[in-house]
């Protein structure tokens, strides 16, 4: 009786939609097998271990857990810190660079060249001398060639660090002279 | 030797004053520049120090924890 109840029913279904019968077709999905139900067994483990203070424990993961968070919000914090000096290094050389130019370019070319020597007492008494012997002698002006101040030109660095090596040694050799 | 004094001319001379007065302007510069270094340094410094410590404080409770699951009969 059931089968037959259930034929009839189909057949009214399909009178009350003929033209939908190929769309419908098309459009079914494939049934899919009822899964078979496995019946998945809890594993129970082998042995089970007794923790005397598990609460102590679940504090000290959960402590462990928030501490290597600070740990990584601390790397980025570093990190700011580290780009910032980076920053600041890259301030501080063109600062130098600045001073080195004000010092060597402009202040340098105020003051006078070359080694200077204090005249003394003796050395210009000798002068004196000498210019009062050629007043005498009415000697004809002879010009002293005069022997301009060569800048001394070195060849081009190759990169920054020989420049300043060059400037330190050239510094290095004046120190020398002074002392 | 009888020491001598020893006079520069300088012509501009205006002109050097405030050459100098720049010239210090930019060294305050550099040297407040690097002030804020040194304080960076030592903000990393203790930030180092700060991860050590957090370092041997995770250790000491992952050893807590490793003991007690592995070793349970002596907690």
């Amino acid at each position: 009786m059931t089968a037959r109840k259930k034929t009839t029913h189909r057949k009214r279904t399909t009178k009350k939609s003929p033209a939908r019968k190929k769309t419908t077709r098309k459009r079914a999905q494939p049934k899919r097998s009822p899964a078979k139900k496995v019946p998945v067994k809890a594993k129970e483990p082998g042995y089970m271990v007794q923790l005397s203070e598990p609460k102590a424990l679940r504090k000290d993961v959960l402590e462990t857990l928030r501490e290597s968070i600070i740990f990584m919000q601390g790397y980025e914090n570093f990190r700011k810190i580290q780009e910032e000096k980076v920053l600041l290094f890259a301030t501080l050389k063109t600062q130098v660079k600045e001073l080195d130019l004000l010092i060597t370019r402009q202040l340098k070319k105020y003051f006078p060249q070359g080694k200077l020597r204090a005249v003394t007492r003796s050395e210009q008494f000798k002068q004196e001398k000498q210019q009062q012997e050629e007043h005498v002698e009415i000697a004809p002006p002879t010009r002293v060639p005069v022997t301009p101040i060569m800048p001394v030109v070195e060849p081009e660095p190759v990169n920054e660090l020989n420049e300043l090596e060059s400037q330190l040694q050239d510094i290095e050799s004046q120190l020398q002279n002074i002392r | 030797m009888e020491r001598m004094p020893v006079f520069v001319r300088v012509d501009e001379y205006h002109d050097v004053l405030a050459l100098v007065t720049t010239v210090r302007k930019k060294l305050d510069e550099a040297k407040n520049t690097l002030l804020k270094i040194h304080d960076l340094k030592n903000e990393e410094d203790h930030q180092l120090e700060l991860w050590q410590n957090t370092l041997a404080e995770i250790e000491k409770k992952v050893d807590f924890v490793d003991h007690s699951l592995s070793e349970p009969e002596h907690f």
